[in-house]
């Protein structure tokens, strides 16, 4: 059995092997699939249906589930969305296992993954991994303005 | 506006989609590979991730293997029966959480799922004292009986 409390261990291994067998561009290949056959029914559709709020309630479930250490915040006036994250339980937990090592490029897999859902659909997505040695990144989504999308 | 912070000891780690995430990881790898490339993945997280129960195992320690189904088992909050006596650790379920997460959500379980016990444990138990024996599974609810036994001579 591999609990989903083991998943993230499982994921970054998975990773591991996906690049092995092809290189960076099969993991890449990978976070794609993953994004459209899971995100769709998820986060897309509530962004569909709820606009910039869908984002907190897709986050505001995942994010308890997890455990994770963050501040979430929602200005709908302004159509956009934050998530600081202190400490992320993936990869916060990935750092703690002394024993196994992780993914190199394991965060990336979060950008990966939700641009490719929030962009097609108008917004604008950003994440700062420039603190991810300790669990920690921030994500920033916002819709982007007919006038400034008109150039 | 809206703000909610939260700590990570304001809840449970417990995201039960991650069942959902495991089985489009192990549908990706067979689509791609085939399904002896599922077993290879397999057995490389098993490697890995089991590495520190593996020592215990060879040092002739099955308690810690006990204790880690009591743990895992407690943490995923499902129901098991686990008997440990006579160097010899018995795991029964009426269904796996995996499989019965993803049958409730609409997916459908890999035809390889098994693997998920039976490569794992196997590869745990490998250069060990101990054998691992999948007993019984049945692949629609992942009902099934496990059992580590130490090797015959």
């Amino acid at each position: 059995m591999i609990s989903c409390t083991e998943f993230i261990p499982a994921y970054s291994e998975g990773f591991k092997y996906l690049e092995k067998k092809g290189g960076r561009k099969k993991v890449d290949e990978f976070w794609a699939y993953l994004s459209d056959l899971y995100l769709s029914d998820t986060l897309k559709k509530l962004v569909e249906e709820n606009g910039i709020k869908g984002c907190f309630i897709y986050w505001e479930k995942a994010l308890n589930e997890e455990a994770a250490d963050f501040k979430m915040t929602l200005d709908e006036e302004k159509e956009e969305f934050r998530i600081d994250m202190f400490k992320c339980p993936s990869k916060g937990m990935l750092l703690e296992m002394k024993h196994m090592k992780p993914y190199k490029d394991y965060c990336e897999h979060c950008p990966a993954l939700y641009s490719r859902v929030l962009e097609p659909m108008g917004y604008e997505f950003n994440m700062d991994l420039s603190q991810t040695d300790k669990a920690k990144c921030n994500l920033t989504v916002r819709k982007i303005r007919e006038d400034e999308s008109n150039g | 506006m809206k703000v909610i912070e939260r700590k990570a000891s304001d809840n449970k780690y417990l995201h039960r989609d991650f069942h959902i995430s495991m089985n489009m990881l192990m549908e990706y790898i067979c689509k791609e590979y085939g399904s002896s490339a599922l077993t290879d993945y397999l057995v490389q997280f098993a490697q890995e991730f089991h590495s520190i129960r593996k020592e215990c195992l060879q040092k002739g320690d099955l308690g810690c293997l006990e204790k880690y189904f009591k743990e895992i088992y407690e943490k995923e909050e499902w129901p098991v029966q686990i008997e440990f006596k006579n160097d010899e650790l018995v795991i029964s379920q009426e269904a796996c959480p995996g499989i019965s997460h993803l049958r409730k959500s609409g997916q459908k379980p890999v035809e390889q799922y098994i693997e998920t016990y039976s490569t794992v444990y196997k590869t745990l138990c490998q250069d060990t004292p101990y054998e691992y024996v999948m007993e019984s599974f049945n692949s629609d609810t992942g009902k099934c009986r496990q059992r580590f036994q130490r090797r015959s001579v």
